[in-house]
């Protein structure tokens, strides 16, 4: 009895030391990658500013109007100056990094699980349920997501929530076909063909050998989805759809400031400045993330 | 092959039932109803009433659809709309050329821009040759397309007068929209290129292709750039597909008659033949880019393209 | 080598798109002929001037089509049009208009009191315009130059809705049929004549030589829709359109431009907040009150129009509407008599009085988040709902609201306001007076005594009674008359700016 489990416990140790291991490998190819190092470090910096961003200036200053300081250029008090509303632009940014991080993160690490697992069954095991699958999914990607989100957002009434189900429904049929393709590709190598013919099951061929290759595909899209998710949110507020009034959200920010883009362009500058840093750092620190990913790397 | 096309024609049928009932379902749910949006506040009971009679929006919801879609399918009449009283098919023939041109020339422009770049820093990897048009693409493709449209216009017809900034009467209207979703769409188009090449580049073929002293270039044009250009396709047919109905902000900004607008109104005052049949239109569009794509697939790969010849042969 | 080649040719491509443009650059056309370009804010929906009440396609319908009296929209004065004059019998419900003589459609045929009959008469039928012919009973022409219009009752207002009924020629519409509305048509009667009309994308005018008052100085008028009004703008000052009304955020540098002329005027138009009674805590009459005298109009004013909007102590604005008064129940700015009636109500410490329903994309929303912070002064808290305006219509009719910030035109008499308080009509969902917290059937025959009466002090004296019972409900909160920024180029003149529907008639090439 004991030593059962005994065994058992060494096989956890084993696969707990393989995958340390393998994260180890990870984390010390990464380290080389200085830029996507910076990638990461960027990262980190906003969502620990937008975690403690009460911490830094209370939400209070994001939403309290004072007409009569509309418009200022930044000062010492205010180092993004200060919106239409006269409310402290610097507050207004940071506590929107919580909206639209949230919102990008949220939606393009749901799109990213949904669209792999169809994407690989579909692309693997092909047939007829890859037909069948693939068309309902044209169903979906028929609908401009945007159209989309405005139509259930008319239905269901505006808000985080429903805005995110609107943007990752629509956006799964294009990540299915992004995983599929790769899969397509992967799945016709030897290798592959070899697990076949040993009789791995689907599954395992699946989750240990195809996804794992495909991974790179998988993060570049994901990391390239939380910025695209951020600028839908930034056009649902163009037209007027976005986050109720006065949430402070990137997007948001950038459509209220276009009106002052002439007379007071600090108003489009720091929130467009924020999302330019953040999907950069998002993205250069997903294609170092590949590359450290990437076994064949290693040779 | 020609089998394999005919049946995803065939397929579109059953697309555009259920992306019609999807659509009608959705714009069922929205609050209201076109008499009340089409008269605005203020208006009586009895006048709403009136006019939705007048419109056929009293009757039941399957009595609707199910009209709706007979003369749909067999008198290739997608109704008219409740606002304008103008043919949905009309309108769409009018709108239908405009998105097509914005959405082409948005996707050549990132094609040219995104792919030659991305094969470069692919090849050069982590060189200055990399960094510097991957951090470019980064940051142009972070901004809203209205954002850079609305700076675009500010240059090119504020400050340097050259382009008319809105319409459709020249062809230089179709520039900044072009290059407001295209830069976007170009940024977006390197990275994968980018990333895509890199990944075939260490496939065993091109490694074996190089080892039996093909030079350098004949391995990466030859052998490595077919294979990458699988999933660039991918992402070209599909950003072009979403962009016919989806350039909404871009049409907004710069005034184009597109089919996203389009919708976008019927959307707006509950106007169900428009965003039904824009929606259909779009759909038969998006399905055949899609089909082209997927077609596009077999020409490059040839293992793929021996797959569909197997699955012929097992039908 | 290939590098390069591809370079070249890149470069080659752009510069040939740019001496493309270049050569492309809006011309300084000084002739007389020289077209006016105009936009609008959404694409015209149709042509047909019974099929629409959209602001948009009233702007341009008013230069093609008239009624038989245009109401000066800053005075109030009716002018005289399809018809020359008309009388009212001693019960004000039988209405007698002379139809002017020689006047020509703009297909040639002469108008007759048959074309204003049939006109008429089609409108009453047509639910989008029918409202403005309400209490019309019959309308008959009467020999060629008469035409009879007989109400249930005395409608005081009438001619002021009769001037939104155009008159359109009887034949051309029957010909055209259905189709009427959906293409070019040569049905009207006025300074302009549609040439060319594609919908969603541009419409052309002409002026029409055989018009009654003679000949428009503009010949050429070209139409097309731009929605944002940021790229309207730029639009304007790169010298693509001629006239505009502009974006409050840029107007010091549109007064300051030589090359531009500029007049701001107050509209006709009433934007104010709606409180829902039938919610608590609104319910009480004393949060009501409160928020009444918590709301920062100025501050409201600054931040919408930067402070070029007229303050409102009156839903109707009293010197551009027939029979509006100008004394009565007002509210203003005072945060301690704010805090006395909240004392006075169930909830002195405050409390959450439910979300502010807005349309997106306009002013609306800037008011609802002052007005959240204004609450916020006296301890009341709020949330906002943004959404399209046909989503915060339907809301606001089925009761989903607590609190709106919106807004309406009067049509230049008081008793358009009807519309929004008649417990007759479906706009008084707003605010549902129908019910036992309010003596509303009183306030219904207030506004029927005040249509009843033809002589305009006496009319003047029941609105104010109606207007201090309305707002001594506090549900309709009037806060600022929008202010109207019009730029127009330098060569054009333009001798006066109305509040909604700009006369081109009246405009010249100087």
């Amino acid at each position: 009895m004991s030593g059962r489990i005994n065994s058992a416990a060494t096989e956890t140790e084993v696969l707990i030391f393989k995958k340390e291991n393998r994260l180890k490998e990870i984390w010390r190819r990464l380290k080389k990658d200085k830029l996507a190092l910076a990638g990461l470090f960027l990262v980190c910096f906003f969502i620990i500013m937008a975690i403690f961003a009460e911490l830094i200036v209370p939400y209070a200053a994001a939403v309290t109007i004072n007409p009569h300081n509309r418009l200022a250029r930044p000062t010492n008090e205010f180092i993004f100056g200060t919106d239409g509303f006269g409310r402290d632009l610097f507050a207004r940014c940071l506590h929107g990094a919580r909206v639209s991080l949230s919102i990008g993160f949220i939606t393009a690490i749901a799109t990213a699980i949904a669209g792999s697992i169809i994407g690989a069954i579909v692309g693997y095991v092909g047939g007829k349920l890859d037909d069948i699958v693939m068309r309902a999914l044209d169903i979906f990607s028929a609908i401009p997501s945007i159209l989309f989100a405005m139509a259930v957002v008319a239905a269901m009434g505006p808000g985080i929530f429903n805005i995110c189900v609107a943007i990752t429904v629509t956006s799964i049929p294009g990540f299915v076909r992004i995983v599929r393709s790769a899969v397509l590709g992967i799945a016709e190598q030897e290798y592959i063909e070899a697990c076949r013919a040993g009789g791995t099951s689907t599954a395992r061929i699946l989750f240990r050998h195809v996804l794992p290759n495909a991974v790179g595909t998988l993060i570049v899209n994901t990391t390239a989805n939380v910025s695209q998710m951020i600028l839908t949110a930034a056009i649902l507020s163009f037209l007027g759809l976005g986050i109720n009034p006065p949430q402070p959200e990137w997007g948001s920010l950038v459509s209220e400031g276009r009106e002052f883009l002439r007379t007071a362009p600090h108003l489009t500058l720091f929130p467009g400045l924020m999302i330019c840093l953040a999907s950069f750092a998002i993205s250069v620190f997903g294609d170092g993330l590949r590359d450290a990913l990437d076994p064949r790397l290693r040779t | 092959m020609h089998r394999f096309i005919i049946r995803r024609l065939l397929m579109l049928i059953p697309i555009v039932l259920g992306v019609s009932l999807l659509i009608f379902m959705i714009i069922d749910m929205i609050p209201g109803d076109p008499g009340s949006m089409l008269l605005g506040a203020g208006a009586r009971q009895e006048d709403i009433d009136m006019l939705n009679e007048e419109l056929g929006y009293n009757q039941p919801f399957f009595r609707r659809y199910a009209n709706y879609m007979g003369n749909a399918i067999f008198r290739f009449d997608l109704g008219r709309s409740y606002a304008t009283k103008r043919p949905v098919l009309d309108e769409i023939g009018n709108r239908l050329p405009v998105s097509l041109i914005v959405a082409s020339s948005a996707i050549f422009f990132s094609l040219i821009v995104g792919v030659p770049i991305g094969v470069l820093s692919a090849v050069k990897q982590n060189t200055l040759a990399d960094r510097i048009p991957t951090g470019l693409a980064l940051l142009l493709s972070s901004q809203p397309g209205f954002l850079i449209g609305i700076v675009l216009m500010l240059i090119f017809s504020l400050r340097l007068n050259l382009i008319t900034p809105h319409g459709i009467a020249n062809w230089t209207n179709y520039i900044m929209p072009m290059v407001s979703l295209g830069l976007p769409n170009a940024g977006r188009q390197l990275r994968f290129t980018r990333s895509s090449m890199l990944e075939t580049i260490r496939q065993d073929y091109v490694r074996t292709a190089r080892a039996k002293g093909a030079t350098e270039r004949t391995a990466i044009w030859r052998h490595a750039m077919k294979n990458a250009l699988l999933p660039v396709i991918t992402i070209a047919g599909n950003n072009f597909g979403v962009l016919i109905g989806g350039a909404i902000a871009t049409e907004t900004l710069f005034g184009l008659p597109g089919l996203g607008s389009f919708i976008v109104t019927g959307i707006r005052s509950k106007d169900v033949p428009v965003v039904t049949g824009g929606i259909i239109v779009f759909a038969i569009i998006f399905a055949l880019v899609m089909l082209a794509v997927d077609v596009s697939y077999a020409f490059v790969d040839p293992r793929i393209r021996a797959k569909y010849i197997r699955r012929k042969g097992l039908a | 080598m290939k590098k390069i080649n591809v370079t070249v040719a890149l470069l080659l491509v752009f510069s040939m798109f740019f001496a493309a443009c270049g050569q492309d650059g809006t011309g300084d056309v000084s002739s007389e002929d020289r077209t006016l370009r105009l936009s609008t804010r959404a694409p015209m929906t149709t042509s047909d001037p019974h099929g629409t009440i959209n602001i948009e396609d009233l702007m341009v319908m008013r230069q093609v089509y008239e009624p038989l009296f245009r109401q000066n929209e800053l005075t109030g004065e009716f002018v005289p049009l399809v018809a020359t004059d008309h009388a009212i019998s001693g019960d004000g419900t039988v209405y007698t208009f002379t139809i002017r003589q020689g006047v020509k459609f703009h297909n040639g045929d002469e108008l007759t009191a048959e074309d204003v009959e049939f006109s008429l008469q089609r409108a009453m039928n047509s639910p989008r315009v029918r409202s403005y012919m309400a209490g019309v009973a019959d309308v008959r022409a009467e020999g060629d130059g008469t035409v009879i219009v007989t109400l249930d009752q005395p409608n005081a207002a009438l001619l002021s809705n009769l001037a939104f009924v155009f008159i359109v020629n009887k034949r051309e519409v029957t010909e055209q049929g259905e189709e009427f509305g959906t293409k070019l048509n040569l049905a009207g009667t006025g300074p302009f004549r549609f040439t060319y009309l594609v919908h969603d994308i541009e419409w052309r005018l002409e002026a029409f030589p055989d018009y009654h008052q003679g000949e428009a100085d503009i010949k050429n008028i070209h139409y097309v829709p731009i929605a944002d009004l940021a790229a309207a703008l730029i639009a304007f000052e790169s010298g693509s359109l001629d006239w505009l009304i502009a974006p409050i955020a840029n107007w010091d540098g549109l007064v300051a431009n030589p090359a531009f002329n500029t007049e701001l005027s107050i509209g006709n138009h009433i934007s104010y907040a709606v409180l829902n009674h039938l919610n608590p805590p609104l319910d009480d009459i004393n949060v009501r009150l409160a928020i009444a005298h918590a709301i920062d109009k100025q501050a409201m004013n600054l931040i919408a129009f930067d402070g070029l909007a007229e303050n409102a102590n009156f839903m109707v604005h009293p010197d551009k509407n027939v029979g509006a008064p100008s004394e009565g129940v007002t509210y203003n700015l005072d945060l301690d008599k704010a805090r006395e009636y909240l004392a006075k109500s169930a909830y002195p410490n405050g409390t959450h009085v439910g979300t502010i329903n807005v349309s997106a994309g306009g002013y609306f929303e800037r008011m609802a988040q002052v007005l959240q912070d204004n609450l916020m002064a006296i301890g009341l808290t709020s949330d906002i709902n943004r959404m399209d305006s046909a989503s915060n219509l339907e809301r606001g009719r089925n009761q989903q609201f607590d609190i709106m910030t919106t807004g309406f035109s009067p049509n230049g008499d008081f008793d358009s306001w009807k519309m929004y308080c008649h417990t007759d009509f479906r706009g008084t969902f707003y605010n549902q007076y129908e019910g036992d917290v309010f003596d509303w059937e009183h306030m219904n025959y207030l506004w029927a005594k005040g249509v009843s009466v033809a002589d305009v002090a006496e009319r003047e004296a029941i609105y104010r009674e109606l207007n201090d019972w309305i707002m001594g409900t506090a549900t309709q909160l009037p806060i600022f008359h929008r202010a109207g920024a019009y730029v127009w180029t330098a060569a054009l003149n333009v001798p006066v700016n109305y509040p909604n529907y700009p006369i081109v008639y009246e405009w010249s090439w100087k």
